[in-house]
This record gives structure tokens, sequence and C-alpha cells, in this order.
């Protein structure tokens, strides 16, 4: 369980005083303030009425007639007057005390929060493994990757719609060729109408053999299901079990498909039907992103995100082995290869084959390239010339019997396609 | 929770990024305390009105109680415009506390990711957050020039703009990283000193609390800036007014700064042949001899970091013997060149802009690298090989469209460190540690040495004859590196252990 994310939820839970979540003891002053001052506009204009009634009372009471009904009014007025004292007094003493209370609360709040977002472990952080800067040199190398980036993953989300518009930011602000960034351009318009199941044009792209048409058409006879068009969904059904279409895949439609299609029959609801929807949805966009990008000979993730999906996985390592250095007392290493291994996923690493010479446990290199042996083991330059004294011995090959002479040694290149 | 790439845990992430919630604490404390400060002031405010409210009305006139309600009206106003404050500081407790939310939200997702096992969840929320990154970077050092939207008020550059196209900007502080390029850059590109002055101002606690020069230096810097364009009675106010008061810390510097006024001065008294000046002692230009001109000159050089313009040193002649005139007109020509020495003045604006950004990132806990770089850098090493960065050597035939495909389909490198974009970079990296061979199934060698994975090798004879490239029969492959086809039978199993 994430323990630091689920006791800086609750401390983010304590920021509001009732749960309903909308009331803070900051909003309560300021609800409490513009109450106060609605009081006070009303006593002001309840004294206000005293005084204009008293000022009455003198323009009538110049005749010198002593009435009784008047003297009942300054009596009741008098009473009036008071209770607009008491009543002004006592409002200001509790907002005052209220304000200032709250005030003080939340402050309480706001430092148990401040305080909860210590985080940071003692063992280091970022910048303690920042050892090989990037220098400020590289910023329009950093500003085309992210440039790539955006148009490999974030035209989706932009709010122009406009090809030349994009194409224009992408090039004055990342320096992407606008014939690259067509390209994504294009890639973007062929997922967002995945997305939105627009499936007419993308389907006809594809072979009627391949997984792509496979799964594109699946997708369409989900999106009948949902919309409830029985009659076109059975039509569908019929064309894909035809003999000629999907050879043995028409079998895995009908079992899919056949549920639902029941259920709609019936008027029964498909409850799940948007989550399916969604995960064919992935299935496609992954599809034909995949297929898209192998046809423009672009890499299906951008070089920016392999290389920090790599980075953050090793960080760890990173750290751990800052860690150990600190506790030798011994400084990091400017060793021109990492001391350390990092396991990270095949998508984002596998590019090149890597040969480790048996013998040496080194990475061999194109100095120290490696060599087949003629019992066809491999072994790099410097391990072969080190078994044979350079060249002057024959040896035996270090995995098994066979004897081998540096002339019977084929130099070997490894490729990865 | 185990993980599905390798992939630290939700919490290692949260300690990493403590400062997306830390910030904005920090900012909710800030506006608190100034909140705090109104509120005093405002109460005591009121309480003294009330107090008169009260006197008035216990006298029991009709003249008084009409005081009375103007009192009370006083008092209205006062907290109405407390009220006013209270909404703003409320409003930006929303803002702050929906900020805190949503990045809540953001780590939920990817422990629930976690929790699915999901590698599809999972790199999705990765790539939200190398965006975020990628924000993070553009906010603090974006291209462009900050803009004003007119419609919120609010300023933008590359970053933010970024960040609110991708539905982000609640899960990066950018309004902190835009206010501090504002003061930045009105220091290094229009060397104007007035917002950072104002933001000191707000901040003069926090910066005594550090024992920050940076007030001093500011200063100081306002000073010779004033001096350097003659405005000397501004300058001896801000003298007087700002830099005295360092006297116990700095007395040194201030001794320099005040003699160097003294020195400009007396340029100023020969130059105009007048005295108009607050200065109330007359500057006796004997008084100057060879000693003291060398010692302004250091001065100056300390100050504005360049050496004496040209014509105050032939100037400095008048006050020395000719000997030293010939000295010095030896330097007068490095100093013709208007540039050179507005190059090293920059130098001045840079170093007090470096110690702002410093104080000021410290204050929120930002850290000082843009994590888009560590990353990048810490990716870069442990993915790059050995046979990184090296250019192949390709073999060309006779058919080019069977070359157009080979080269770019089959043998075209991918590897993010090889890219045109991360090349330059990787070249400054150490490379990754392996301690596995990292090959294929089957790999088979043709007979010039080329090792391959054999059913990839069979899979591309199929497609180079199914589009009609090549027409290779079922008992050949071709090696898409030298571009000759082999007999399968020539396929020599390779136990590279
Ligand atoms: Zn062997
Ligand atoms: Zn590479």
């Amino acid at each position: 369980m994430a323990h630091l994310l689920n006791s800086l939820d609750s401390g983010y839970q304590s920021f509001y005083i009732d749960k309903n979540k909308d009331e803070t003891w900051l909003s309560r002053t300021y609800n409490d303030t513009h109450e106060f001052k609605i009081q006070l506009k009303k006593l002001k204009a309840h004294l206000n009425k005293c005084i204009q009634d008293a000022e009455e009372d003198e323009l009538n009471a110049t005749g010198n007639v002593k009435n009784i009904n008047n003297e009942k009014e300054i009596l009741k007025r008098a009473k009036k007057r008071g209770l607009v004292i008491s009543k002004l007094n006592k409002a200001s003493r509790q907002w005052n005390n209220n304000v200032t209370k709250q005030v003080k609360l939340s402050g309480i709040q706001y430092n148990k929060f401040k305080n909860q977002t210590n985080m940071k472990s003692h063992n280091g952080d970022l910048d303690s493994v920042y050892i090989n800067k990037i220098s400020e040199e590289y910023k329009n190398d950093i500003y085309l990757a992210i440039g790539y980036h955006i148009a490999r993953y974030g035209l989706g989300e932009m709010q122009t719609v406009k090809r030349n518009e994009i194409e224009t930011y992408l090039k004055d602000v990342y320096g992407l060729d606008e014939k690259v960034a067509a390209i994504y351009i294009s890639m973007t318009e062929k997922i967002n109408n995945i997305k939105t199941y627009n499936t007419k044009d993308c389907i006809n792209d594809y072979d009627k053999n391949s997984d792509i048409y496979f799964e594109i058409y699946l997708l369409d006879i989900m999106i009948l299901i949902k919309d409830k068009n029985i009659l076109t969904t059975l039509e569908y059904l019929r064309k894909s079990t035809s003999r000629s279409f999907f050879n043995n895949k028409s079998s895995i439609i009908v079992e899919k498909i056949s549920p639902f299609l029941t259920k709609v029959m019936l008027g029964l609801e498909v409850e799940n039907i948007d989550e399916l929807l969604n995960q064919q949805v992935d299935i496609c966009v992954d599809l034909v992103s995949k297929d898209y990008c192998k046809q423009n000979k672009i890499s299906f993730d951008s070089s920016l995100f392999s290389i920090i999906l790599s980075g953050i996985i090793s960080l760890q390592f990173f750290i751990k082995y800052n860690n150990i250095q600190k506790a030798l007392h011994v400084d990091w290493t400017t060793k021109n290869e990492l001391p350390f291994n990092v396991k990270l996923p095949e998508s984002v690493s596998k590019f090149h084959s890597i040969f480790i010479c048996p013998v040496l446990k080194e990475e061999t290199t194109i100095e120290n390239p490696p060599y087949s042996l003629p019992c066809h083991h491999v072994i790099s330059r410097k391990a072969l010339d080190k078994l044979s004294k350079n060249g002057t011995i024959s040896f035996k090959c270090p995995y098994c019997p066979v004897a081998a002479t540096i002339s019977k040694t084929m130099k070997v290149n490894f490729i990865l396609l | 929770m185990k993980s599905i790439i390798n992939e630290p845990s939700t919490d290692f992430h949260l300690r990493i990024n403590e400062e997306s919630f830390s910030i904005p604490a920090e900012i909710l404390k800030r506006n608190l305390n100034k909140l705090e400060r109104s509120v005093k002031l405002r109460t005591d405010e009121i309480s003294v009105l009330l107090n008169k409210v009260n006197e008035l009305m216990d006298s029991n006139t009709l003249e008084n109680d009409k005081s009375a309600v103007l009192e009370i009206n006083k008092i209205i106003k006062k907290v109405d415009r407390l009220e006013k404050e209270l909404l703003k500081t409320k409003d930006e407790e929303y803002d702050i506390l929906m900020r805190i939310q949503e990045r809540i939200s953001f780590f939920k997702e990817l422990e629930h990711a976690k929790s699915l096992t999901s590698r599809e969840l999972l790199i999705g929320w990765y790539q939200k957050y190398t965006n975020l990154l990628i924000g993070d970077y553009l906010v603090r050092n974006s291209k462009s020039e900050i803009k004003k939207d007119d419609d919120t008020g609010c300023y933008n550059n590359d970053g933010s703009l970024f960040l609110k196209q991708q539905h982000m900007e609640k899960l990066l502080d950018y309004d902190i990283i835009i206010n501090a390029n504002i003061i930045s850059n009105s220091l290094i590109k229009h060397n104007d000193i007035g917002p950072l002055l104002t933001w000191i101002h707000d901040n003069t606690q926090y910066l005594k609390s550090i024992k920050s020069t940076l007030d001093f230096d500011a200063r100081l810097q306002e000073y010779l800036q004033l001096l350097s364009k003659d405005n000397y009675k501004e300058a001896i106010n801000c003298f007087q007014l700002h830099l005295v008061k360092f006297i116990s810390t700095h007395s040194l510097e201030i001794q320099q700064a005040a003699g160097f006024l003294l020195y400009h001065k007396s340029r100023c008294i020969y130059q105009n042949g007048t005295t108009n000046n607050p200065m109330k002692t007359p500057i006796n230009s004997s008084m100057m001899n060879t000693e003291d001109s060398s010692k302004y000159n250091s001065l100056y050089l300390h100050f504005f970091n360049k050496e004496l313009p040209t014509a105050y040193k032939e100037h400095d002649a008048f006050f020395t013997n000719s000997e030293t005139k010939l000295e010095l007109s030896g330097f007068g020509n490095l100093n013709k060149s208007n540039n050179y020495s507005n190059l090293f003045d920059e130098c001045r604006w840079k170093k007090l802009n470096d110690i702002f950004l410093r104080e000021y990132y410290q204050m929120y806990g930002i850290s000082k690298n843009e994590p888009l770089l560590i990353y990048l850098s810490l990716g870069i090493s442990s993915l790059k090989t050995k046979d990184c960065l090296h250019k192949k050597e390709i073999t060309t035939s006779e058919n080019k469209e069977l070359d157009f495909y080979l080269n770019s389909k089959v043998i075209s490198n991918k590897c993010p460190v090889c890219s045109n974009e991360f090349r330059n970079i990787a070249k400054e990296m150490p490379y990754a540690h392996h301690i596995e061979s990292i090959l294929y199934e089957n790999p088979i060698m043709l007979p010039n040495g080329n090792v391959y994975d054999k059913e990839q090798l069979e899979k591309l004879a199929a497609q180079v004859t199914e589009r009609g490239l090549y027409n290779i029969s079922s008992e050949e492959i071709i090696d898409p590196i030298d571009k000759q086809v082999y007999l399968k039978s020539s396929f020599v199993k390779m136990y590279p252990t």
C-alpha cells in the first residue's frame, strides 16, 4: 500500500470542516464576515430609523402638547436604541472572536499539511544523482525532442484542428520539419477517428486478412450493439461468418458478440459495453499506430519518452548506488560506464544487440569485437589474444574441448533486425 | 505492490515529487500570513471605531447618535474591505486546494495502474508524467517571451501554454516559476531592478531569516546603476536611504561605494566647472594623485566589472603627471569598443539574478536542476550501448528500390540514444553496464560473418519477394547489410553462450 499517498489524501481531506467538501475555515471566515456586514447594515438602518422618528417627534412636540402615545413611543424607541447598541457590541465581539479563531485554526491546518509534505528521504533526491549534466548548449536538441514527443502523443489534446496551424506551431516553437510534422498529424487524425468511432475510412486501409482489419471490424460490431442497432449487427455478423471471411477468426466474433446481441434483442442493457468498447478502441489504436509508425519509419515511442522512462526506472538504482558510495566514503565513479546494471523494458531498450564476452565479462566494442571460434563459440578479440598469447599458440575453447588457432577464428557482427 | 516494468513504487515517486505538495502548502501559508496581518489590522481598527460608537451612544443625544451612525458606516467600510481580502484569499485557497486534489488523484492513478498490473495504464501514466516534466522544462526555459493573457490576466510562456493544451496545468505550479522569470527577465534583459525590489520588500522577513544578502546586493546595484547614468541625486538618495543601514555587515563595500561616488562627483565638477550639487565639500582637484587614480580604477573595475571609460582616463591625466597619462592611454585602446564593456556590465546583473533565483527557488523548495534533464541524463546512460552512435557501413546494390526498402525499413535504427535529437547529448554520457548478452533465439552466421536471428532472416526474404523487390527462392535468404543472397545451407549455427 502506498502509505505516503494515503496520509497525504487524509491530510487533504482535513482542510474541510465538514465532509460536504466545500467549507474550509477560511471560507467560513468569509461567510461570517459577509453576514456581519449585512448585520451591521441592518443595525445602522435601525438606528437611522430611531433618529428619524425622534426628529419627527421633536417636530410634532413643538406645540407643547403632552401626548401619552408619544411617551410610549419614546420608551419603545429607547428600548430599540438600547437593543441596537447591545446587538452591535455582541455581534462585533462574536465576529471578532470567530475570525481570529478561524484564521488561527486555518493556520494550524496549513502547518499540519506542510509538515506532511516533508517526504524527501534522507537517502538522496534527484539533484544528488545528477552527475553528468546536460549543458544549456543542447537547448535546441531538447526542444526538438520535445517537438517529436508532442507530435507523437500530444496533438490529440490540442484544441486547434487546422493542420497548418499545428504544423506552424511545431515548426516555430520546436523546430520540427513540416514534412515530419505532417506524418504525425495524419497519425493523430487516424487515431482520433478510431476514438470517435469513425472507422469507415480507416478500415479500408487494411488488408482483409490482417489483425487490424479484424479488430476494427469487431469494434464496428460493438459500436452497433451500443447503438442497439440489431439489424445491421446481424448483417455484420452474417458477413463475417461467411466462408471467405476471416477464415478461422469468425468463430471468435460469434463467441464474443452473441451474448451481447442476445441481450440487446431481449431489450436488456449490456452493462459493461462502454468499458468493452474502450478496451477495443485501445486495442485498435495500438495496432493502427504501430502499423503506421512502421510504414512511415518512425519509432513507436518518442525517443524522449523512451529515455525518460528509462531514467525513471534507473533512478532508484542510481540513488541506491549513491548511498553505498556515500557510506563507503568513495566518490562517484568517473568511469566511462555505469557501475551497475538496470533492467529496462524491451520496448524502450532493445535496439541493439549486446554481446558480453564470456571470458572477460565485458561488452564487445568496435575496438574489441566478437570472434567466432571453430566450434562456433564466441569470445572477444581481447580474450582471444590473451588465450592465444597474441596468436602465437593454439588454445582450447574455454567452453568446449575443441582446440583453435587464431587463423581459424572469424570476426563476427551481431545484427538485430 | 510488485512493479510491472521494474518501475519504482508510488511512495518513491511521491518522495521525488515532494515539491508537488510542498509548494502549494507553502503558497497557502504565505497567503494566510498576509491575511492574518490584515485581519489583525482591520479588527483593531474596528475595535477603536466601535469604542467611539459606544461613547457617542452613551451620551444619548440626537446629534451624537447621528455621529455614531457615521462611525458605524466607517466600520462597514472596513468590514467590506476585509471581506474583499477574505474573498481573494479564499479563492486562492480554493485554487490551491484544487491543485493538491488533482495531484493526489494523479498519483492515485499510478497506484491504480499498479494494482491492476496493467502495463498499458502504467505506460499511459508515465506518458502523462513525461508531459509534466516537459511542462516544467518549458516553463523554466521558454524560448518565447512571457505574454499576458488579456482575458484571464495570466502570464503565459511556452511551458504554461503546453500544460494548458494537455489539461495538466493544475499539476504544476508554473505561476511561481513564471513570476520568477518576470523578475529575472527585467534584470537580465532590461536592467530594471524595480520588480526585484518589490519582491524583496514583500519577502523581507524570509530573506532576513535566511540571512540573505540579496537586499544589499540589489540596493548596491541600484546605486551603481544610478551612478553610471550620472544620476547623482538619486544615487545619493539611494545610498542614504538603503545602503547606509548595512554599514555593520558590509562596511568595506559601503566605504568603497561612498568613495566611488566621491570620485564620480569630482569628475562631474571638473567637467561642468560648477558645484551645484548637494555635496558640501567641494573637491580640490589637486587632492588626486597617482595612487588615488589607480585606486579608483580598481574600484571602477570592482563595481562595474569593466575598465574605466577612456574619456575618464584621459581626464585622469589632468590630476596626475604625464608619466601616468602615458601608462593609462595604453589601456585606453581596450575600452574603445562599447560592446566589450557592456559585456562585463552584464556580469553584475547576471550575478544578482543568480542570487535572486537561488533565494527564490529555495523559498518554495524548487529544485535547482530541471527534472527533465536529470531523467534524460540518467536515461541516456542506462540505455547507451557500445554499439550506439556509430555510423554503420551500408553497402549498396544495383537495385535502388530494394536498397531503399532494406535501409529505411529493415536496418534503420530507432534507438532513442542514436536519434538525431539525442546523439549529441549522448556523446558525453557514460555507457550502460550490461551483465548479460541481449541476442536472439536462433543466432546463425552467414559466410560474411554477420550473425542474425534465423527466423527474422527468413521472414525478411519472404517480405522482399512478396513486395516484388527481388525474387528470393525458398532455399535462400538476403543479407540486408551487404545486400547479397545466401543459401540457407550456408547458415552456421552459433553458440554465443
Ligand atoms: Zn567451443
Ligand atoms: Zn543506440
